[in-house]
Order: structure tokens, then C-alpha cells, then sequence
């Protein structure tokens, strides 16, 4: 297994380049001498670290943040305004229903919500969502996300890592492989208080790539999923002393450097020590939200009960892409149970539908809100890419009960809206349009393969070309699909 | 090898009156130059889907039915009105261009083009000759090579890879000493250090066989199969629960892996474990050995399932295909999955192959029903002893005991003295009603999907007190279990507990819950559960003390099943495992492009084609050919499958393959660094009957296996090397070795005396799905506390233990014969700061500091370097040790106990050793 005889990239020695990473964060990606072009075949060192690596061409972002919507929010009550829904309210659809559903579907239903135009660019956007108008120039709608699993794991792992079936890299995980990342003092890909169901792990999972690229959950992973105030690294420190840890460190570097031999991996394990010790001291500076004002917080909502959660949440994550992390995942995946709604996962109303959309979006509104402003102001937005959405959206038809206050929405895979903001696209802009009822897609389809593949695109990356050799096969993000959506590129 | 039999069909020239005509070319050909003939046209070198639209598409059949757009595919697909075949596959035509369409097929869809020869439906053949890989041609006999340093070579195998060294010129280290020998070796097949006695007992042996005794004496060890076992979990890819969307627990997974332990100690022969594995519910128990065949196919079933896909079809075809796919990589080294959509696109696998063995497994039942996988009882030696002496009474019991179960049914149902009720009838509760989905005139309660107590209460007004039996009826695919409450007290602990095979109403099933005393006047039931509960039909209450009939009858088949159950606790009651069956026997056809909904010829069941050096016959029609399947898999000629085997044992000892990609021996996987090595190995494996514990011999017995890691003098050597075989490919040395997960952490328990032996363990008890936080700090805890070999621990999929995972466990969705190993730091941070750890060096440095004949610190560090590392101390190791003690001490100016102060300082070296290289890497 060794891969034996260990250069450091540019033949610089391993002393030299800590000697370097010790300037702080960002003190390597501001060293053009380390880049490398990512992916080529015998660089196993390279490919096992964070270690920055040119894209294939510019990079419109350089970070990534992701609001997973844990259920499927409904897109016909959101942003994808359908005014045929009021007009056909209570009559049975006038076409043909996909084959597999979730489950039975019952005639269809105007959205309960009014909608209006916002922001310059006149987007549409429901009454859901009262702070999210004052970014509207910002976002990039995307109307026609379409072809995923009809139930909840399916369809989450294939948003994730672009399988339905099968465990595969996710997509932080290929774009850390893809790029490296900023700070050699923290993991390339956080993933914030993530949920443990619907693929759990995998969703975050390097699968076959080297492992260093996974995401790294911060604060254990759980249905619903944790509590933002519980977000940490595991196993970070015992509370030692750092002169404890220091020796520590010493000894292990004398013990290492006392074996007469060359080997790689053994070299690497002494670095590993090295970072780890690196992030002890790192990590709770990044996550310590002290150092922020009181106004920063009231940005994000953080000082009203309804949105702390998920306002803190959207405030660690840039705080770490701040710091150089290359992709960093929030989620709003927990349960309504607290407010008496009889749904499963944050988003899935099968009933319900009124009252737990009230409850979601504005548990979300204004956190998110506040990330695109906070970005823009610190002028990080123009090359971070902020990408909202669900595992699907629902149906434009009803489900379960007659009462207006317990009806809700199916599962629904056939067209839907997901959002994309800074980071090199257009904003207060519409792609691709469902039909009159939201159903079907019928301009500009995107697939969650070209999904990923505008993703790696927008940083930089062709998904054609990033690619990793497992069992024999090279394999791809985007499988052997995948189109970029050129028309959203600013 | 197949002919091609592609189906050519001369179609008929359709007349086309002239209006036709124009339509035809005002309508329908400008669209579909514009939209269709990008992908579909002759200019395209594979048009899409073989699918040609330029050329006349009148009898094109079922594309376009003349007269009837809705029975046309063609028109299906552009109204999109199916989500699985919908075109243009960008975005849907135009309202009209559809009406025009609609038009043309209703009018006859007469079409002026010049008809040419369609090809419908080829049956795919070979695109890639078999005899042209190397893994599919038949297993050499090579000659031993000459080599010029004959003394090196202590065995045939020896001779092989000597020979490509000198070839390179590249010679060898030299052998390592006799402690690196042993740690290495104890690792290897045990999976655990050496402890101090076996180390000073190997070095006072001289004599020239103690290798080899040393060897025999670890593979006679029980902690042999546990290691090697494990090795076998990984290509299984075994786990306690599903993982995936809907983790349910695999309750009884653990049986297999009880099961693949005691193969690997009784060292089944592998041509054996293969045909158990495949089809050991075909094959009798020999009562010699510990488990029925029946239980090694639960390599069949352990796979990761999508338990919540909505297409039962698609379902049973993902299930098949994972069998397919694992069955390929783990035992003939091969990628069939590639095959399910496409023939394979290098390797000689077409897709009439994928669907003939197919057939096999679509012929094989691993599903109970949907979303249920089978379990099924199987014998241990113990319990079929115990059947041949008591198994006629119990069987002829059990008979009688439902023939009065019937006889009772009958008599409730006529009876006016049982007081029946519809679930759905409570008078106070939570729970959800659903009365109009379910089935006609049934109404049922269950959970609501709130996460909550969920509980219905009933009033029954009695005239007079006495005893009645509940009886519920409900139906459950897995089971949910609640309580029984009745006048506010709890009756029955554990009740609603049973499955009944579904959800649905024909799973519906009658329970008895217990006989309980009502009062006089009103009496309250309460059912109740959490989170989730059976779908509830009724229940009702049978009065069970009295002399009516119906009293009589219910106490004479109480005091019956009492009875039986006393007889049935004597003996040992078989296994449940998880387990294959025979399912309804079929053909399947072939899935163009994977789908299930566009299926083409059917395909006969049937091995590969690629093996040419077994004859193939038909496969019976009376069973699924699972058993032949195992039989053409470990006969002699299929060149595959022992060598397979032998690169694994080979992988597992050296580190790295002959072939590197272990589950691809494929044109896509690496080739063979030493093919006559792995050939002769091939042939070893047939020689020794497929004895592995006869090929671990043969492989340790060698040279290469004793070389060291490391130049003695780096200087003189390694330049001239790292050129030419920089990765050692070619085993110039040995490599360094990181220890896997299990073998971290059971070296953690063993060196700190503190590991429990127990072989086998209990069934699994831990939430596998929807796991809350307090739920995950509880598993934390479980497998922290836990002081058992690893291999016993639960593989949560979705929450494997995070002390394996971090070092690089192998993914429990995949077959992995060849873990990778990283090093990133939240594998340094675990090391130092995890609590685990942290207890192991305590409790190390305890027991040092308590040994009373260790008199000074250079002889205590000493001991620690020999536990450890198997080794004595060196000079500049102990030196920079002590220092570290004076300096750690130094810190600890809060400790006022100086003895404390000694302790905390030792436990913090001896983690620092057990964090250290020297520890976790094997030289």
C-alpha cells in the first residue's frame, strides 16, 4: 500500500512546507508554487491531501455553501408561480400522471399563498417568504430541476452524490478532490449538523475517493438533526494543556524521526499529527461566534427563538468559508414534531401543508437573508456560490383530508425549483420553466447530473474531466451524463 | 461463443396516397429534421437508443401504431405523459408540433420515405474475445523460473518473484529479525500482538522448523478465523442493517458472520463456502459441521436495499442486480453490473449474459414479501442433534396444536359470548384512522408519523366479572411493539409485537395477547406504542373461564400450547437466519438499456460465455440452476475463480494484489505484476483442495515473506531502487503496513488486559433508524464501553462506529478486498483525544506502575516498548522517553499527589506510544 518514496510538490521539503502553512490561513493558497494540476494518475500524495490545486479553468466561485432542504419544500408555493392552479383548484389534472408515484394523488390545488413580484428584477416569490424579496436580485432561480428518485433516500442520495442506488463520492467530496482547499488548517468540507437518515453518511461520503476529502460532520449527525448550539468537531481536544500537547507532538516527531527509513506514509501520518494539532487550535477560533456583533447576529435572526437555529448555522458557514473551507453544507432538516405537525422530515408536508410551510420558511427567511447580505457586504458573494433546495419538490395536487388546514402536497420529481446565489451567477434570473401546472418540465430541463455538472463548472471544474479511477473504472461526478447550464452563468 | 441473430425484418412499401404525402413533408419531416435527427438519424455514428427516425416509420411498430396515437410510442413519448421515456429529452415539443404529430399517426401516418431494413431488438454478442485477456484463458502449469541466487528461494514461490527482480536488477533486502518476524506474522493471522511470552518463547527456539510451528500454532488459534473472518465480511459486504434510505435492522445478520468465523477455523474448504454461500439451502447438513449450508446464503441477502422504492418491479431488479454485481466482483473478479444496460464495455459480457444469471437469481426468492427479506430456520449442529431425538413429538404437537386453533377460530366466530370491536371505535386517543385507503369496509388506526406515545382506549361495559383472552387483529411487515394496559395498570409488557408479512389487509392476522380478569361494570383496554404501530384492525375478547364450549375449548389449547412450548424450550430450537429459497423458476427478458419497462427477448438462464472451457448445457427447468451455478463456479476449468481466491489471500498477506484491483480481473483492472506466480498459486489453491489454511502456509513459508522493511544502511541501497520500482511492485522489501481499524483497537484491548473472549455474541439491540442525537451518544457509548473483539460489534451502516470508519473500515455497501488507507488528522485527533484510547493507556500505565519487579524507569519503559511493539527499547527511544516524563511532569503543577503526577505522566506516554508509528504500522 505504500506509495513509497515521498516528494512534496516542487520538491519543496516537508519542514519547508509547514514552515509555510504555519503563516496562518491562507497563507498557502496565496502560494501559486504549491498548486497543482489536480488528477494526475501517480500523484497518490496528492491526491490523499487538501493541499490546493489549480482548477481546470477560472473559478466563478471558490466556495461553496449548501442550504439542504431536508423533505422537498413545495416549488409551486414558492418560487414557481402557477396562476392555472387557482383555476383549475379542485379539479382532476388534464393529463397524464407519471406511472410510479409516491402515493395517490388527489386533484389539483391552488397554493394557498399569494404571489408577487419582487426585488428589481421582478422575481416571483410567494408571501412565504417576507426578508428573502431584499436578495432577490441576487438569486438564480432554477425551475426545472427534474429526474430523481420519488422517495425521500433515493432522492436525497442522488441530490448528494448523483446516485439513487449505489454508494458514491459527494459532491463536496469531489470538489475537494477537485481543488484541495484554502486552509491547511481545517478540513476542506463541513458539513453543519447534518441528518443521519435518508443515506446518512454516504451524503457526505467520500466513498472510494481518498478519505480525507469527506465531509466532516460538525456536530453529530441525527434525525431530526442537531441543534446548531451542539455544532463541534469530534474528539477535538481532551482539555489538555497545549504545553502537554506540545510534548506530546515532540515526542511522536522524535520516536518518527528516529526510524531510519523514507516512507510516505509514515511521513504523512507525522504530518497528519502536525495539522490535527493545527486544528485544535484553529477550529475553535473559527467556531467561536463571540467575536461577532450584535448586529451580525440580529442579522441572521439569531436573537429571536424561531430562527437562532438556523441562523446559526448560516453564520458558521461563513465564518468557515471566511476561513477558506471549500464547501460547507447547512441543513434545515428537522421535524415539526415541537409544533404539533404530524409530518415526517422538516419539509415533507403530505398534510399539513399551510402550517408547515409557515413554520419552514420562516424558520429560514431571515437566516438566509442574512448570509447573501453578510457575503455581499464582506464582499465574499461575488465567489461564493450559495445553492438552496430539496431532495424534490411536491405535486401540484392535493393529499390527504378535505380541510384547508390539514391538505397537503406528494412528492414531486417531475419538475421542480432549487436556487443558486453569488458566485458567478446571474441574479434576479429565471432558468427553465415547468409546465402551466408545475408538473412537467418544458424549457431547459436540468438534471440533477447537469445540476453537478453546472455546480463543478461555476468552480472552475469540467466534469468530464474530473475523474477517479476505482475498480478499474474511471468514474465521474456526473456519471456519463450531465450538460452545463450556460444560460445561468453571468 | 453466440452467432449473431440479429432479426433483420423486410417491411412492406406502405402505399401513400398524395395528401398523406404533404402532410407528411409540410409537418412532419421539417420537425423531425428539427428535433429528432441530431440523435436519430444515420449521420449519428450510434443513433440513440438504435433508434433511426429517417427512414419510413409506417409499420414501425410499437413506435408508431397507425390509427391509434395512444397505443404509439412515439406519440407517448413526446406528450411526455411517461416519465420514463419522454423526447425530445431536453424539453417538450410544442402544443402544436404534438397535435401535428397526433394527426399524421391518426391519418395512417403515412410516410413517403423508402422503408429499409430495420433492425429490431439484435441479441447482443461477444464484443471482446475472451481469449484474448488474460484472465480468461485457462490456468498455466508454468515452469519454475532459474534463478541465480538459488539459496533465496525456499519455495516455488520464491523462485517466481526472485526471478523478476534479477531481471530488473533490482535484489532484495535482506530477512528482517526475529521480533519484526513474529509481530508481522502474529498480526497477520490473528489479527492481534504477540504477546511477551510468545515473543521470548520464539527467540529462545532455534531449532529450524519453530517458524513453522509458530505458524501452525496461530492458525490453530480461534482468534484466526476471527481475523480472517473479518477479511470475508469485507468482500460480503456484511452489515447488521440495510443503511441506504430505510435502515432497517438485519436482527439476525449476525449468524453469518458466526457462521464465516467457524469456516475459517474449521477451514471449510473455499470451493465448499463458495457453494454454501451460492446455494447451501440446496445442499444437505452433513451434521458434522457447526451450521446448516442454509446459512451461508445470507451472502445472497445481506445486501443494501432500497426498502422504499414504489416500483415493485424496479425493486426486485435493483435486488438482483446488487446479488449480480457482489456475486461478480467477490468471487470471479469481475464488473457484471457494467452488463445490466449495455453489453460490457471492455470485458466480454454481454447484457444476454447479465440477464441469463438473471434468471438464476429472479428464480431464487430473497424477498418474504415487498420490502420484507427471507428469513428462514436453519440447523446448528447442536439443534439438529436435538431434532433427531425430539423432533417427531414437536412436529406432530404443533399439528394438533393448530387443528384446535382452527377448530376454536370456528367457534369465535359463531359464538354471540365474544365481544368484538373495531379498532377505529375507541373512545379516547391519538392515533390515525384510515378508513377509505385501506380496503373496502376495513377501517384501521396506526401512528400518524408523529413521533409520539401513540394509545386508543376502550370502555366495555361487563354485566358480571371474569377472565377473558384479548385477541388482536392487525398487520405488520415488521414489528412495532406496544403495551396493554387495562384499568389503568400494565398487562402485557409486550404486546402487538409480532410481524405478520405486510402491511396490507391480506396480511391481517388474529393475536393473542393474554387472558386477563375484567371487573364488573366498565373496564377500560388501552393499546398503546411508540413511535410507530401496527396497522389495527380490531380485537376482541374471548371468554376464557366458565363451562361454555367455547371457555373449555380455550383452555384445553392453552394448557396445549404451554405444554408444547415447555417441550419446545428442552430442545434446541434451529437458528432464524437470513436465507435463500427457491423462488417461482423463469427466464428473464432482456431489460433494454436496464429498464424494466422496455423488455426485450427472453433469455434463457445460463453461466457466462466468456468461460469457453466449461461446456454449458440447459439448466433445468424445475430449479433455479443456483446450485449448477456454484458448480461451473468452482469447477477447475473456470480460470477465474482460483485465481480470484489466490490474489485475495495474496493481498490480505502482502499488502497488495498480484492483480491490485482485487474485485476487477477485467480488461479495466490492473494486470498481474507476477502472472505465472498467480498462476501457479491458482493451481496450488486446486492442489490443496482449496484448504486456505494450507495456502497460508505456502504463502509464509517463503523468502519474500521475511524481508525486511527497510534497507539497514539506507544509503547503499535505495537510490538505484526507487527508480526502478519506487513502489515496490515487485517485493524487493516488504512494505510498511498501517494495522487495519479492528486490529488497532483489539490491540489496544489486549495489550491493556482488557479484552473480553467471548466467541459468537448476541443479537444486535441498538436503534438502526431514525436515530436521534441522545440515540447516537448512546451507540457512542455502547461501542466505546464495549471490550469485545471488534468483529463482534454491530456494522451500523448508518453509524458504523466512528473509532473503524475514521481508520478507513471498509464501506459495508461495497465488496472490498482491498481497503485503502489514509491518513488525514481527524485519524491524529482520535488517537490523542479519544476517550477510548485515553482508558487503554491508563490502565497500561497502571499496571506498569503497579509491577513491583520493575525497579527503574529505563526497565518500565522497556516492558512498555515489548507490549507495544514487540520489541525491547532503544537507547535513543528510551532517552527521549524520559524526557518526556520530566517535562509532562513539569506541567502537572495542579497535581498535588506525586504519585498521580507519576501516573498521569505515564498514561500520557504510553498514548503517545499507542498513537505512535511504531505501534500502528506493522514493519
Amino acid at each position: 500500500m505504500a506509495h513509497s518514496h515521498f516528494r512534496t510538490t516542487s520538491e519543496i521539503s516537508r519542514r519547508q512546507l509547514l514552515d509555510r502553512i504555519a503563516i496562518g490561513f491562507g497563507g498557502l493558497a496565496a502560494n501559486s508554487m504549491l498548486a497543482t494540476e489536480p488528477r494526475a494518475a501517480n500523484s497518490l500524495e496528492q491526491q490523499n491531501s487538501l493541499i490546493v490545486r489549480q482548477s481546470h479553468f477560472p473559478m466563478r466561485a471558490k466556495r461553496v455553501i449548501f442550504l439542504f432542504m431536508q423533505g422537498g419544500p413545495s416549488h409551486v408555493d414558492t418560487f414557481d408561480e402557477k396562476p392555472a392552479l387557482s383555476r383549475y383548484d379542485g379539479k382532476p389534472p388534464p393529463f397524464k400522471r407519471t406511472r410510479v408515484q409516491f402515493g395517490d394523488r388527489g386533484d389539483l390545488m391552488a397554493s394557498p399563498w399569494k404571489f408577487r413580484r419582487v426585488g428589481e428584477s421582478g422575481l416571483p416569490m410567494s408571501e412565504l417568504f417576507q426578508h428573502l424579496p431584499a436578495g432577490a436580485d441576487d438569486l438564480c432561480m432554477l425551475h426545472s430541476v427534474c429526474e430523481t428518485n420519488v422517495a425521500h433516500g433515493g432522492a436525497t442520495m442522488k441530490l448528494h452524490t448523483g446516485d439513487e442506488v449505489f454508494v458514491r463520492p459527494s459532491m463536496g467530496s469531489w470538489i475537494s478532490y477537485g481543488l484541495g482547499t484554502e486552509n491547511q488548517n481545517l478540513p476542506s468540507y463541513i458539513n453543519i449538523c447534518p441528518s443521519s437518515i435518508h443515506g446518512g453518511v454516504n451524503n457526505w461520503g467520500a466513498a472510494f475517493l481518498p478519505s480525507i476529502h469527506q465531509g466532516v460532520p460538525l456536530g453529530t449527525p441525527g434525525y431530526p438533526n442537531a441543534n446548531a448550539s451542539e455544532a463541534r468537531f469530534k474528539y477535538l481536544s481532551t482539555g489538555g494543556l497545549r504545553k502537554q500537547e506540545q510534548l506530546r507532538l515532540q515526542l511522536l516527531n522524535e520516536l518518527g524521526r528516529q526510524r531510519s527509513t523514507q516512507d510516505a506514509q509514515l511521513e504523512a501520518r507525522l504530518q497528519s499529527f502536525e495539522l490535527a494539532f493545527r486544528m485544535q487550535m484553529a477550529a475553535p477560533e473559527a467556531l467561536e461566534l463571540s467575536q461577532e456583533t450584535a448586529a451580525t447576529e440580529r442579522l441572521y435572526g439569531m436573537d429571536e427563538a424561531n430562527t437562532a437555529n438556523f441562523g446559526r448555522q448560516c453564520l458558521l458557514a461563513r465564518r468557515l468559508v471566511e476561513r477558506g473551507v471549500r464547501f460547507v453544507q447547512v441543513n434545515h432538516a428537522g421535524t415539526l414534531k415541537s409544533e404539533g405537525i404530524p409530518t415526517n422530515e422538516q419539509w415533507d408536508q403530505h398534510a399539513y401543508l399551510k402550517k408547515g410551510h409557515e413554520v419552514n420558511a420562516a424558520q429560514i427567511d431571515k437566516p438566509m437573508t442574512g448570509l447573501i447580505q453578510d457575503l455581499k457586504a464582506r464582499g465574499l458573494l461575488e465567489d461564493t456560490l450559495v445553492l438552496w433546495g430539496g431532495e424534490f419538490g411536491r405535486t401540484p395536487t392535493v393529499q390527504a383530508g378535505n380541510s384547508m388546514d390539514i391538505v397537503g402536497r406528494d412528492h414531486h420529481t417531475d419538475g421542480f425549483t432549487m436556487w443558486m446565489a453569488g458566485g458567478g451567477v446571474r441574479g434576479g434570473f429565471r432558468y427553465g420553466a415547468t409546465d402551466e401546472f408545475g408538473y412537467y418540465t418544458i424549457e431547459d430541463r436540468m438534471t440533477l447530473h447537469d445540476l453537478h455538472a453546472t455546480l463543478l463548472h461555476l468552480v472552475g471544474l469540467d466534469h468530464t474531466r474530473l475523474t477517479y479511477q476505482y475498480a478499474g473504472r474511471d468514474f465521474r461526478l456526473t456519471d456519463v451524463y450531465g450538460k452545463v447550464a450556460q444560460g445561468i452563468l453571468a | 461463443m453466440l452467432n449473431s441473430c440479429a432479426i433483420f425484418l423486410m417491411l412492406p412499401i406502405a402505399e401513400v396516397d398524395v395528401a398523406g404525402s404533404e402532410y407528411f413533408e409540410s409537418r412532419i419531416r421539417p420537425a423531425l429534421v428539427k428535433y429528432c435527427f441530431e440523435c436519430h438519424a444515420d449521420k449519428t455514428d450510434e443513433p440513440a437508443g438504435e433508434l433511426r427516425l429517417d427512414r419510413s416509420l409506417t409499420e414501425v411498430r410499437p413506435l408508431i401504431v397507425p390509427g391509434n396515437p395512444d397505443e404509439s410510442q412515439l406519440i407517448d413519448a413526446i406528450r411526455y405523459s411517461n416519465s420514463d421515456l419522454q423526447m425530445p429529452p431536453n424539453a417538450r415539443l410544442p402544443a402544436q408540433v404534438i397535435r401535428d404529430f397526433e394527426t399524421w399517426v391518426r391519418m395512417g401516418a403515412p410516410d413517403p420515405r423508402t422503408p429499409t431494413t430495420v433492425v429490431t431488438s439484435p441479441l447482443p454478442v461477444l464484443r471482446v474475445d475472451p481469449e484474448k485477456h488474460w484472465a480468461f484463458q485457462a490456468i498455466q502449469q508454468p515452469d519454475l523460473p532459474s534463478i541465480h541466487q538459488p539459496s533465496w528461494g525456499q519455495s516455488p514461490l520464491d523462485f517466481f518473484v526472485l526471478a523478476k527482480l534479477e531481471a530488473l536488477g533490482i535484489e532484495p533486502l535482506s530477512a528482517c529479525n526475529k521480533n519484526t518476524l513474529l509481530r508481522r506474522t502474529t498480526f497477520d493471522l490473528t489479527g492481534l500482538p504477540p504477546t511477551r511470552t510468545e515473543i521470548e518463547d520464539f527467540l529462545r527456539d532455534q531449532a529450524p522448523d519453530a517458524f513453522e510451528r509458530s505458524v501452525d500454532r496461530l492458525l490453530a488459534s480461534p482468534a484466526y478465523g476471527e481475523r480472517w473472518a473479518r477479511h470475508w465480511l469485507d468482500v460480503a459486504r456484511y452489515g447488521d442493517c440495510n443503511g441506504a434510505d430505510e435502515s432497517r435492522p438485519f436482527p439476525v445478520a449476525y449468524h453469518f458472520r458466526n457462521y464465516t468465523i467457524e469456516v475459517f477455523n474449521q477451514d471449510i474448504p473455499f470451493d465448499r463456502f463458495i457453494t454454501e454461500q451460492l446455494a447451501g439451502d440446496l445442499i444437505p447438513h452433513d451434521g458434522i459441521n457447526a451450521y446448516e449450508p442454509l446459512v451461508g446464503t445470507g451472502f445472497l441477502v445481506l445486501g443494501t436495499k432500497i426498502l422504499a422504492e414504489q416500483d415493485a418491479v424496479k425493486m426486485d431488479a435493483d435486488i438482483v442486480d446488487e446479488q449480480i454485481d457482489t456475486v461478480g466482483r467477490a468471487l470471479l473478479g469481475l464488473t457484471l453490473g457494467c452488463a445490466r444496460c449495455h453489453d460490457h464495455k471492455f470485458d466480454p459480457i454481454p447484457t444476454a449474459d447479465y440477464y441469463a444469471l438473471a434468471g438464476i437469481f429472479h428464480s431464487t426468492k430473497t424477498m418474504a414479501s415487498y420490502g420484507q427479506w427471507l428469513e428462514r430456520p436453519a440447523h446448528t449442529k447442536e439443534s439438529l442433534h436435538a431434532k433427531e431425538h425430539s423432533g417427531d413429538l414437536i412436529t406432530q404437537k404443533r399439528a394438533s396444536f393448530q387443528e384446535l386453533q382452527r377448530e376454536m377460530n370456528q367457534l369465535v366466530e359463531q359464538s354471540s359470548e365474544v365481544i368484538t370491536r373495531d379498532a377505529e371505535n375507541f373512545e379516547r386517543g391519538n392515533v390515525g384512522i384510515e378508513t377509505t385507503n385501506y380496503g373496502k369496509d376495513i377501517g384501521i388506526i396506526g401512528d400518524t408519523g408523529v413521533s409520539q406515545l401513540n394509545f386508543a382506549e376502550y370502555d366495555i361495559k361487563l354485566k358480571t366479572a371474569g377472565s377473558y383472552l384479548l385477541q388482536i387483529r392487525y398487520a405488520a411487515a415488521t414489528a412495532r411493539p406496544g403495551r396493554v394496559h387495562l384499568n389503568q395498570k400494565v398487562v402485557q409488557e409486550s404486546a402487538i409485537s409480532q410481524t405478520s408479512g405486510g402491511w396490507h389487509p391480506k396480511d391481517q392476522n388474529w393475536f393473542s395477547e393474554g387472558s386477563y380478569d375484567f371487573q364488573a361494570g366498565t373496564n377500560c383496554l388501552r393499546i398503546e406504542s411508540e413511535p410507530s404501530m401496527p396497522h389495527i384492525d380490531k380485537w376482541r375478547l374471548i371468554p376464557s373461564d366458565g363451562n361454555s364450549g367455547l371457555s373449555q375449548k380455550l383452555q384445553s389449547l392453552q394448557r396445549f400450547s404451554k405444554e408444547l412450548a415447555a417441550l419446545e424450550m428442552q430442545t434446541k430450537p434451529p437458528l432464524q437466519v437470513m436465507a435463500v429459497t427457491e423462488g417461482t423458476i423463469q427466464n428473464t427478458r432482456l431489460h433494454q438499456r436496464g429498464s424494466h419497462l422496455r423488455l426485450g427477448e427472453e433469455i434463457p438462464r445460463q453461466f457466462l460465455q466468456a468461460i469457453t472451457g466449461i461446456s454449458r448445457s440447459a439448466l433445468p427447468g424445475d430449479r433455479s440452476g443456483r446450485l449448477e451455478f456454484a458448480r461451473w463456479m468452482t469447477n477447475p476449468h473456470n480460470p477465474l475463480t482460483s485465481r480470484v481466491i489466490a490474489n485475495r489471500l495474496w493481498r490480505w498477506h502482502f499488502g497488495r494484489g498480484i492483480v491490485a484491483t482485487t474485485e476487477n480481473f477485467g480488461a479495466n483492472g490492473q494486470r498481474p505484476t507476477h502472472p505465472e506466480l498467480l498462476d501457479f498459486l491458482a493451481q496450488e489453491v486446486l492442489r490443496r483442495n482449496w484448504s486456505l489454511k494450507s495456502m497460508h502456509r505456502a504463502m509464509l513459508q517463503t523468502s519474500v515473506y521475511r524481508l525486511r522493511t527497510d534497507p539497514q544502511d539506507a544509503h547503499t541501497h535505495s537510490t538505484d531502487v526507487s527508480i526502478k520500482d519506487p513502489q515496490n511492485h515487485f517485493h524487493w522489501r516488504a512494505d510498511h503496513r498501517r494495522l487495519e481499524a479492528e486490529a488497532i483497537r483489539d490491540a489496544l484491548l489486549l495489550v491493556s488486559q482488557q479484552m473480553e473472549w467471548r466467541i459468537g455474541a448476541a443479537p444486535l439491540t441498538i436503534k438502526t433508524i431514525a436515530l436521534s442525537p441522545e440515540d447516537l451518544d448512546q451507540q457512542q457509548n455502547f461501542y466505546d464501553e464495549s471490550r469485545r473483539r471488534t468483529i463482534y460489534l454491530p456494522v451500523l451502516r448508518t453509524n458504523v462506529y466512528d473509532f473503524l470508519t475514521l481508520l478507513d473500515f471498509a464501506n459495508p455497501d461495497f465488496s472490498t478486498g482491498n481497503r485503502v488507507t489514509t491518513t488525514v488528522p481527524t485519524q491524529a485527533l482520535l488517537m490523542m483525544n479519544s476517550p477510548f484510547v485515553a482508558n487503554c493507556a491508563q490502565v497500561v500505565a497502571t499496571n506498569l506502575l503497579l509491577d513491583s519487579q520493575i525497579s527503574t524507569e529505563e526497565v518500565r519503559f522497556n516492558d512498555l516498548c515489548l507490549r507495544l511493539f514487540g520489541r525491547p527499547s532503544r537507547s535513543q527511544e528510551t532517552a527521549a522517553a524520559l524526557r518526556f516524563l520530566t517535562n509532562y511532569t513539569a506541567t502537572l503543577t495542579a497535581v498535588t499527589d506525586p504519585q498521580e503526577r507519576v501516573l498521569q505522566s505515564w498514561a500520557a506516554l504510553c498514548q503517545t506510544l499507542m498513537a505512535s508509528n511504531d505501534f500502528v504500522f506493522l514493519d
